[in-house]
């Protein structure tokens, strides 16, 4: 099935920055970053900030342009479009226009703007960490994976010293191989089951299953109860490494390729490997698959074409699946997916985002699933997928995708508004207005939702906060 | 403001208990008696449309500006977003009357994509009530104009608020 296809426009070029101020930098020091949003006092001149475009105050002149934009005419919008779009939920639309002609005349606002954020750090000293969850549940506790195959809990705020589980002995760490994933069974306040992904001393994938101690709830027993698949990895790269639970109650798990570069194998578009794949096992009965998953391959394989997907996540709310999945050279994408519906190939090596990869042109698209969002390398070169926000304690964001860029840390909002993306904004400038960020390697959610941000150079785990 | 005048009286008749009671025949009845009761009613507050002309040597993106005029002549009819104005122009109108000697104006094009810039000239219309005295368009004060003009590249950016000829 064919998509629409919604290519965000401040991502496809090299939107100018917010520029940082005084009072930015300040923050930053104090390792709190803020959003230049639209409370708050007095912008400085130049600097946008909610329903004031071109940051000389809020004016008719503003107004003026947030109705162009709004028609698809030029305007100040362009290189300020969160400014625009008030509630970022819409995209910049008359409303928006009719609005900031409102607060021109002094009326009170009809439309909230988007909130003011901060990344605050709520976890340090952690080495390499690549992905933070949590228990269904289980608000006083988080779980951080540390690349070299550390388990580290977060208990009301504070790492235990013990690892929660510790792994560093039974797999290989390094450039993309390590300790990669982790997901807590849907009843694990009950089960005490948890389950990891990582590659193991030969460079192979692992999928295993462990339990929590049974004396002690902060750590997790040291040998795994089953080990449902091992992967043989061609290469060292391209492992992926996500694990999710949908709202299935299925175990969905992200490989890659299998590495090098251009899938030389052809892996992803081959259905009986479970390299390039998202899979769905049943970890109450593998190896019977599931019904519904690809008929005629591999029993695991959910989703196909998939280059390496590293970090996927299900909306909690609406059960839609959201896969960053990993370019080569050009072009990193974000792929979309209902709820149960599965079977997407996604297009990978035929394509790479929405355009053709192998053959370089003139590639058949015929059941290719194109991804509803793209950028180029020059905005960065591996995409970090995120997570929809469901938190309490954001309300402007909730429903709102964010997502990142390993290497430029640039990241990235969009809101999924029936079959089209709404209200593309970056945030890179609000969230990281020195660009502090050492690498972002994975957001993450607690059992409330709350949204997270890890960055693996650093060792940090930064929770999103409102401002 | 609001100012109540004459009063009017209407009588209330009070109905009288008619009963039934067999046997006593009329000598039972009660003569009705009427009681005046005074209540208020509105006098109706004068009330003229005040119009102003909008017109430019320059196309407008868009255009605001304060009207004044003196708070014990009266204000604006409505208040707020609830000022009742109109434009002679299909263009989108907004004003805020703060009824303290204030109405703010700002108007927007009705659809750029048709018509870039507000149709002008055209006139604001606004109804006030007379209070204290009778008012006419010139006895309005207008200020802080602004503009907005379309520049080369096509955004809209501040233009020379002395095009906007607003009386």
């Amino acid at each position: 099935m064919r998509r629409t296809l919604i290519v965000p426009g401040s991502l496809a070029g090299s939107p100018p920055r917010r520029h940082r101020t005084t009072v930015a930098r300040l923050r930053a020091l104090l390792l709190v970053v803020a959003v230049v949003g639209c409370a708050g006092s007095a912008p400085a001149a130049g600097v946008p900030s909610c329903a004031d475009p071109d940051g000389d105050g809020v004016d008719v002149i503003d107004a003026a342009n947030v109705l162009r934009a709004a028609v698809g005419l030029p305007s100040t919008c362009a290189s300020a479009p969160a400014a625009c779009d008030l509630d970022g939920m819409q995209g910049i639309d008359r409303e928006d226009a009719l609005d900031v002609l409102r607060r021109t005349v002094g009326l009170a606002p009809t439309r909230d703007c988007l909130p003011r954020l901060q990344l605050t750090a709520v976890v340090r000293d952690l080495d390499h960490p690549l992905f933070v969850g949590a228990a269904p549940g289980d608000t006083s506790r988080l779980y951080v994976v540390e690349q070299g195959g550390r388990i580290r809990l977060v208990k009301d705020g504070a790492v235990a010293a013990t690892p929660f589980l510790d792994l560093s002995g039974a797999i290989s760490a390094g450039g993309e191989r390590g300790l990669l994933g982790l997901a807590f069974h849907p009843q694990y306040p009950t089960t005490g089951r948890f389950f990891v992904n990582y590659t193991d001393r030969a460079g192979n994938t692992v999928v295993a299953e462990y339990r929590r101690s049974a004396a002690d709830p902060d750590v997790g027993e040291p040998v795994a109860t089953r080990i449902f698949f091992t992967v043989t990895q061609p290469f060292a790269n391209h492992n992926g490494g996500m694990l999710a639970f949908g709202p299935d109650g299925l175990l969905y798990v992200g490989l890659g390729d299998g590495g090098s570069g251009g899938d030389p194998m052809n892996n992803a578009q081959r259905l009986d490997t479970k390299l390039g794949k998202i899979l769905r096992i049943d970890v109450d009965a593998y190896p019977t698959p599931p019904a519904g998953n690809v008929i005629g391959g591999d029993p695991d394989v959910w989703d196909f074409g998939l280059r390496n997907p590293f970090r996927f996540s299900f909306d909690r709310d609406t059960g839609d699946l959201y896969i960053g999945d990993v370019g080569q050279e050009r072009f990193e994408e974000i792929d979309f997916e209902p709820p149960a519906t599965g079977k997407h190939n996604y297009g990978w090596r035929i394509t790479e985002g929405t355009h053709c990869f192998d053959p370089p042109s003139g590639c058949n698209l015929t059941g290719v699933t194109l991804p509803v969002a793209e950028y180029g390398h020059d905005d960065g070169c591996a995409v970090i997928g995120g997570y929809v926000y469901r938190g309490t304690r954001i309300p402007g964001l909730v429903g709102r995708y964010l997502y990142a860029d390993f290497c430029s840390n640039r990241i990235w909002s969009f809101v999924r508004d029936g079959a089209r993306l709404t209200s593309q904004v970056e945030l890179t400038d609000d969230l990281d207005p020195t660009h502090a960020l050492g690498g972002v390697t994975s957001f993450g959610e607690d059992a409330a939702g709350e949204l997270y941000v890890v960055d693996g150079p650093t060792g940090l785990v930064f929770r999103v906060d409102p401002e | 403001m609001r100012a109540f005048g004459t009063f009017t009286a209407i009588a209330f008749f009070l109905a009288g208990c008619g009963g039934g009671g067999g046997g006593h025949g009329d000598t039972n009845q009660v003569e009705p008696t009427s009681t005046p009761v005074p209540i208020a009613t509105a006098t109706p507050i004068p009330t003229v449309n005040l119009v102003l002309t909008l017109s430019s040597s320059v196309g407008v993106a868009g255009a605001s500006f304060a009207v004044g005029y003196e708070a014990g002549r009266g204000s604006f009819t409505g208040s707020g977003a609830q000022t009742q104005c109109h434009l002679g122009s299909n263009d989108t109108l907004a004003v805020n009357d703060d009824d303290a000697g204030t109405l703010k104006v700002a108007i927007l094009p009705a659809d750029p994509t048709r018509a870039p810039i507000l149709a002008l000239p055209t006139t604001l219309t606004c109804s006030f009530d007379e209070t204290g005295g009778s008012v006419t368009s010139g006895d309005l004060r207008v200020a802080s104009k602004k503009i907005g003009v379309v520049d080369g590249s096509g955004v809209v950016v501040a233009g020379d608020a002395s095009r906007l000829d607003v009386r």
